[in-house]
């Protein structure tokens, strides 16, 4: 269950997230009684105060919020870290790469979808412009 | 509006700063604590208070560690604070103010551990103490949560909005390396230009190498007492005129790249409504730059609108001197910041040089024409505190 270094830490307030991570599936927390959207994962609504709050999948369809381009070892290909709002679940935001697009062409608004990949034995969430594959 | 009592700073402390000191962190801030004591010319013996930054990576820095290394006898107050340094200033003037000591010792230092420099990571003197690294990271499910990549959005994002330039923000680094040829504490003292700032190696685009502080061993101190008390000390006093913090509801970063100009403007709009005097009344400006962009979003906060920051350091520019001068008079961070001086100052550094600069003991670095009122901002979206100083 323990995730790679880079990842942080899983805990019980992030566990349920990680796991459908692992099955594809993007579970963001949503308060039942006020229906605020809560990304990073809490279980408590910032805005009514309720717990009834629960992990929802969402669809991963999105936008660019900002984005950076860290520098890699020659050769390596670009790692773009992106911001990405969700669009299914207003007011969600992720942290993400970007996959699939030469950095040039980014540009902050741009529409993205989910996808996925392996890495060090985990699967992750990354986003790609609409139709380029990861 | 000026309190009932207020704290003044009457003593300053540096240990040296250097990319290997040779020298464990207690050392670099025990040095720095002594200088701060001899400067200010209170008895050791006077000392009752000790707060300091403990950060998770300055982790044996306990205030008691402090008072064991100085052997100080008559300690009855202590606190400490997460990074930036004036939160703790900040605990240190309010504990002297309520009367729960006299004399505080108020210590920042930063030490080149394995987890902040590659260097740092190969040495088997500089492995830190176990903890947890992570230990906020309920973000849980983020990759590259650093905050270069945080740092490195943010400056994206305001170049999206603004149309500021990678020139705009070179003028920032300029300006502050220009101070720092006169400062010998100084990492970085080659004089810088435009070309050179341009031509620099990308680290994290938009961000380049000279947009970013860089990892330092070193630690600064100041002695803190309320102003009635520092009329007695050798120094002119340095009087804290007020303080604020700016937290927004969404104040992490890493998802709200725009959190960090919320949190200026909130902070520096709290700043002066505690005081009368109005931010062009300053005459010095100490904006927290422990990455360019961050010193952008505090200098738009401080005397601008949002995104106002480039034609403000365009009219303030001076191509002849290399530096910036707001409204044609206040210089900005005459010792170099963060981006001069290294991280081992994380914002104290202002600090330290506004003090020195209002009490008019900065040397070669003097600002003519005898400035009273220098403002500091230190920090970003969650953590940020501010303070204006004023000459006694």
């Amino acid at each position: 269950m323990g995730a790679p270094a880079t990842m942080g830490t899983v805990t019980y307030d992030t566990r349920v997230h990680w796991e459908g991570w692992q099955a594809r599936r993007l579970l963001i927390n949503r308060c039942g009684d006020c229906g605020t959207w809560i990304h990073f994962p809490r279980r408590l609504c910032p805005d009514c105060w309720s717990e009834n709050v629960t992990p929802e999948p969402v669809d991963g369809s999105g936008r660019l919020v900002s984005w950076s381009l860290p520098r890699t070892p020659p050769g390596a290909p670009p790692v773009v870290t992106g911001v990405v709002a969700l669009d299914a679940a207003p007011g969600a935001r992720i942290l993400a790469q970007v996959t699939g697009v030469d950095p040039d062409e980014l540009t902050i608004g741009m529409a993205l979808e989910l996808g996925w990949r392996d890495e060090h034995g985990h699967t992750v969430p990354e986003f790609h412009p609409i139709g380029a594959s990861s | 509006m000026t309190a009932v009592r207020q704290a003044a700073i009457v003593g300053l402390g540096y240990s040296e700063f250097s990319r290997d000191s040779g020298v464990g962190p207690g050392t670099l801030i025990a040095r720095a604590a002594k200088a701060a004591v001899l400067d200010s010319g209170v008895p050791k013996q006077d000392i009752d208070g000790v707060v300091g930054v403990y950060s998770t990576d300055s982790p044996t820095l306990w205030p008691a560690y402090v008072v064991d290394a100085l052997g100080l006898p008559n300690v009855t107050w202590w606190d400490s604070s997460s990074p930036p340094s004036v939160v703790a200033l900040t605990a240190a003037a309010q504990a002297v103010v309520a009367g729960n000591c006299e004399y505080a010792i108020c210590y920042h230092g930063k030490y080149r551990w394995a987890t902040t420099s590659v260097a740092g990571r190969d040495d088997p003197f500089r492995q830190p103490p176990a903890y947890d690294f992570d230990a906020d990271l309920t973000h849980g499910l983020v990759e590259h949560a650093g905050s270069m990549l945080w740092a490195a959005r943010v400056m994206r994002q305001h170049m999206d909005r603004f149309g500021s330039t990678r020139e705009d923000f070179g003028r920032i680094a300029i300006n502050n390396r220009t101070h720092a040829v006169g400062n010998p504490r100084a990492l970085f003292r080659t004089p810088m230009t435009m070309d050179d700032y341009l031509g620099a190696p990308m680290i994290d685009a938009p961000m380049c190498l000279l947009d970013m502080d860089a990892p330092l061993d070193g630690a600064m101190a100041v002695i803190v007492t309320t102003a009635e008390r520092a009329r007695d000390l050798p120094h002119r006093p340095v009087v804290i005129e007020a303080s604020a913090s700016g937290l927004p509801c969404r104040s992490d970063g890493l998802l709200w790249p725009e959190a960090d100009a919320i949190a200026a403007r909130r902070a520096a709009t709290t700043l002066f409504s505690r005081t009368d005097y109005r931010p062009t009344d300053m005459d010095l400006a100490y904006p927290y730059d422990g990455f360019s962009v961050l010193a952008m979003l505090w200098l738009e906060a401080l005397f601008t609108e949002d995104g106002g920051g480039p034609a403000l350091l365009a009219d303030a520019w001076s191509e002849t001197d290399r530096q910036l001068r707001l409204f044609g008079r206040i210089p900005v961070c005459t010792h170099g910041g963060n981006l001069s001086e290294g991280r081992a100052t994380q914002g104290f550094g202002h600090v330290l040089e506004a003090v020195a600069q209002l009490r008019g003991t900065a040397g070669d670095r003097q600002v003519p024409g005898d400035p009273r009122r220098a403002v500091i901002t230190n920090g970003m979206a969650g953590t940020n505190r501010s303070v204006l100083l004023a000459a006694g």
